[in-house]
């Protein structure tokens, strides 16, 4: 069984990399809500899988029962979550920002708009005055 | 009055400074001068209290677990400093006040900045503890900053300003290093100590760095050679800063500190020899240099550089020859420099004219200033009956006696002093004295009593020690003498010069110096000679900044390539790379005994489905599709969760990408713009292999970890500690709202802060289309 979660977790890493590598700005971000979904499952099985009872205290009892969840991972994802959300939400309105303001979904041509006022850069390299 | 109160009170009135000056107007110069004159005498109430040889020492502790501590230290050197540094502060401020006059709010600025100078400069000279005099000593670096920049509009002004600020405060840092080094060897910060133990210091094997360490930053401070040529280029400050910072004062912070080491470490050749080899290369550089300069303020700037020279070749010297010398010229230099800086300020306040070649004539239109500047020229010549001839019979006193280093030592003397004594004649007199070449200068206001009383105060001063020499020298120079040489200093000043080798020399000085006022105006006219002042410019500081420059944008180039794949592909890589050496320790057998486990059909079927999506995602031609796959991964997760006992994880889960898919479609269907050409598989070999490498090194990385030892005794901890001490059932929330809390709190607060940014986002997109 670890080895097909180990696939998974393999081929949604790959994925999420494959997509921030993309030129597509949309795709970029979905590359990070990837790889936080990838890095939320590792977090999971770090915990060992196993004992398929919720994490809860029977009533009456004192202490987590012997067949129930670890806990622990279980509380760090429910927080990785929630950022991974928080993250994503802010990357596709700033993604969506840019393309509204520089007219392209293309990051590359977004960084070539950018070139324009960079210190670093003569103003005559090829690409800068042709976009003007 | 404990030595702490000079600095705090100091301290105040700088706070208070501005809001004095707004209501006090035109008379703030004079009421802010109070608080200097107060602390001159209060210093001079200190006299009786501090016999020769003695000193007040107090210590405030401060960081004691590393031994810093605030301690101070009043003995007869920093008594004089201080004597100098508020009684040159006091007519600073009166002069500042004058200067100023048209300009309420610069002057309101400026005093501030002299008198938080002024603080500075106390705290340097009174520490005993080596922290707190670096931390001082940096202080008056950053204001000196803030005064060079005082004319911000004025672009060679802000050039200076950080030129010193690099040169001075770059000093510091190697200062900094020698510091600490030194209380390092020496076990203790204090400066008492130090000296007591200085045999010790000497045989310990980081005694070259301490002594090359500490020079550097002294010979950044004082503008000795290699660093001496910020100080010109400082003049770009307003004319009283000038003459308190980088005549009077600050500049001879260098010459303080190594007179302070010079105590103990004088002996050592390894000390004294780089101060004698330094200081007489810039004494030669700077009195060439004076001879080419045409400007009234850099005429003197040169020449205090070669003053500076001069007090750092006397502190090499070694014995008592040295520190006599060395004490007598500062005291002299301090007094008849500022009265030429504050008579040069008149001159140039009132004719705007700062080039000394269109100057002359203005004797009867300038006269207690022409008075003044006769009287410091004199005393600079070195004439006899005032105080500049003492000073100049101890330094050549000093040079005879010189020992192997006699020869050297009498050369630069005699070049040097000649020079000097042009110079005094040229900034003192030709103003004033000699025909105007270019016709009448123009006046465009009166003398300014505020400015011409100061620099005539310290004229007069100049020449009444040399006229009664015993008080000054016997309650203020010979104990800052004996205080820097160790021991009780005998010497007896008479006023009249004494006959002999000495007096004709200084009458011949006197008659070469003559010699070269006279032939001035031919000399610097000459355009050979305008050209050889870039030898003496910030050449190499120019060369360096600029090197500076180009490495940085080669390492900008280099590094910010402004391609995010590139970074992926950077960073990635190598965090591929450190994963696989990291999981060599494991072999095959682990994959065999993870593919022998038994396989869960239901569960197996939603990871297939994981597969799919994530395949969908990365190669769907259309983003929509894209986000269906990024979709199916995440719902296929939340399933994995809530079949591994984790309801709440997979509730949140699903909540979530619901959620984000709605805000994913929502933006791209408001874009609505023509799909973006997404390039075919196999033209993207580089993100193939990236992401595929990747994928395979964490899916590596997962099988090891599962075949590690687990600890579980954070997991049993909260299992065990849920309900009895937080009363909760679900050990999730538990741990969440209660042992977590504060990660809990950050995370709503991140989740706030990205709702704020998406909110101000969007409402300016929304104002803009309403």
């Amino acid at each position: 069984m670890t080895l097909l979660y180990a696939l998974s977790v393999a081929a949604i890493m790959a994925a999420g990399v494959y997509l921030m590598m993309d030129r597509n700005i949309i795709r970029i971000v979905l590359g990070t809500a990837l790889i936080a979904t990838g890095v939320n499952l590792v977090i999971f099985l770090a915990g060992r899988l196993g004992p398929t009872a919720p994490a809860i205290i029977e009533t009456g009892a004192y202490t987590l029962g012997e067949d129930a969840a670890n806990p622990l991972p279980q509380a760090l994802v429910l927080t990785a979550i929630v950022i991974g959300f928080a993250l994503l939400a802010l990357a596709a309105i700033v993604a969506y920002e840019a393309t509204r303001a520089l007219g392209t979904v293309n990051a590359d041509e977004m960084i070539a708009a950018r070139e324009e006022g960079n210190p670093f850069e003569p103003a005559s390299r090829e690409g800068s005055s042709a976009r003007k | 009055m404990s030595p702490v109160w000079f600095v705090i009170i100091a301290g105040v009135s700088a706070l208070i400074a501005a809001p004095v000056t707004r209501a006090a107007g035109r008379f703030a110069g004079p009421l802010l001068a109070l608080v200097p004159a107060f602390l001159f005498v209060s210093l001079l109430m200190q006299l009786p209290d501090l016999p020769v040889g003695t000193a007040i020492l107090q210590s405030i502790e401060w960081v004691p677990a590393y031994g810093v501590s605030l301690g101070f230290r009043l003995d007869g050197f920093s008594l004089l400093f201080s004597l100098l540094i508020t009684g040159i502060g006091t007519l600073v401020v009166i002069y500042a006040g004058s200067y100023f006059s048209d300009d309420a709010k610069d002057r309101g600025r400026f005093l501030g900045f002299i008198l938080l100078f002024m603080t500075a400069m106390l705290g340097t000279v009174l520490a005993d503890d080596l922290i707190m005099l670096f931390i001082f000593w940096e202080m008056t670096s950053l204001v000196s900053f803030f005064l060079i920049g005082f004319k911000h509009e004025d672009a060679k002004a802000r050039k200076a300003a950080l030129q010193s600020l690099v040169v001075t405060a770059g000093g510091g840092l190697a200062l900094l290093g020698g510091i600490i080094i030194l209380g390092l060897t020496a076990g203790t910060f204090s400066l008492t100590e130090i000296t007591a133990q200085a045999p010790q210091i000497a045989t310990s094997p980081a005694f070259p760095a301490i002594i090359v360490l500490v020079l550097i930053g002294c010979f950044t401070k004082s503008a000795q050679f290699p660093f001496h040529f910020w100080l010109p280029n400082a003049m770009a400050a307003p004319t009283p800063a000038s003459a308190y910072l980088h005549s009077a004062t600050m500049v001879k912070l260098g010459v303080y500190l190594l007179a302070r080491f010079d105590t103990g470490f004088g002996e050592y050749l390894i000390f004294y020899a780089p101060l004698m080899i330094f200081g007489g290369i810039t004494m030669l550089i700077s009195a060439y240099a004076v001879m080419r300069s045409t400007g009234f303020k850099a005429v003197l700037a040169w020449s205090t550089v070669c003053s500076l020279a001069t007090l750092v070749l006397l502190v090499g010297v070694p014995g008592e020859a040295g520190v006599k010398a060395m004490i007598g010229f500062l005291v002299a230099h301090a007094l008849y420099k500022a009265a030429l800086f504050f008579a040069a300020g008149q001159v140039i306040h009132s004719t705007h004219q700062y080039e000394l070649a269109r100057l002359g004539g203005l004797r009867f239109k300038l006269p207690i200033t022409a008075i003044a500047s006769l009287l410091a020229a004199i005393s600079m010549a070195g004439v006899p009956f005032f105080l500049g001839y003492k000073a100049k019979d101890l330094f050549l006193t000093a040079a005879f006696d010189g020992g192997s280093w006699g020869m050297w030592l009498t050369v630069v003397a005699l070049a040097s002093s000649a020079v000097m004594t042009a110079v005094a004649g040229l900034a003192a007199l030709k103003p004033f004295f000699l025909k105007p070449p270019y016709g009448e200068v123009k006046l465009y206001h009166n003398e300014y009593y505020g400015m011409a009383l100061p620099p005539l105060a310290l004229g007069l001063l100049g020449l009444a020690i040399g006229v009664m020499p015993a008080p000054a020298w016997n309650s203020v120079l010979i104990p800052a003498m004996s205080a820097l040489y160790g021991s009780t200093i005998a010497l007896e000043v008479h006023a009249a010069p004494s006959l002999g080798l000495k007096f004709l020399i200084t009458l011949a000085l006197l008659a070469s110096g003559a010699a070269l006022v006279w032939f001035w105006n031919r000399l610097y006219r000459d355009p050979d000679n305008v050209k050889a002042n870039v030898v003496f410019a910030d050449l190499g500081y120019g060369a360096v900044m600029g090197w500076l420059d180009r490495a940085g944008q080669v390492t900008a180039r280099l590094l910010q390539m402004l391609s995010l794949r590139t970074y992926i592909a950077v960073t990635l890589g190598v965090s591929t790379l450190a994963l696989l050496l990291a999981l060599t320790g494991f072999s095959a057998d682990m994959i065999s005994a993870a593919a022998a486990e038994p396989v869960r059909p239901y569960m197996a079927v939603v990871l297939v489905l994981t597969l799919i999506g994530a395949a969908v995602a990365a190669f769907a031609r259309s983003v929509l599709i894209s986000i269906l796959g990024v979709g199916i991964v995440g719902y296929t997760m939340a399933v994995v969760f809530l079949l591994n006992g984790a309801p709440d994880v997979a509730f949140t889960q699903f909540t979530v990408e619901t959620l984000s898919i709605v805000i994913l479609l929502a933006v791209l269907l408001r874009l609505s713009l023509k799909p973006a050409p997404q390039q075919s598989l196999l033209k993207r070999p580089l993100a193939l292999a990236v992401s595929a490498g990747f994928g395979i090194a964490v899916g590596l990385g997962v099988l090891a970890m599962s075949v590690l030892p687990f600890d579980r005794r954070l997991s049993d901890f909260f299992g065990e500690a849920s309900y009895l001490e937080a009363q909760g059932h679900n050990v999730v929330n538990v741990i969440l709202v209660d042992f977590r809390a504060l990660d809990t709190l950050g995370e709503i607060a991140v989740v706030a802060f990205a709702t704020l940014c998406v909110w101000a986002l969007l409402r300016r997109r929304v104002k803009k289309e309403g």
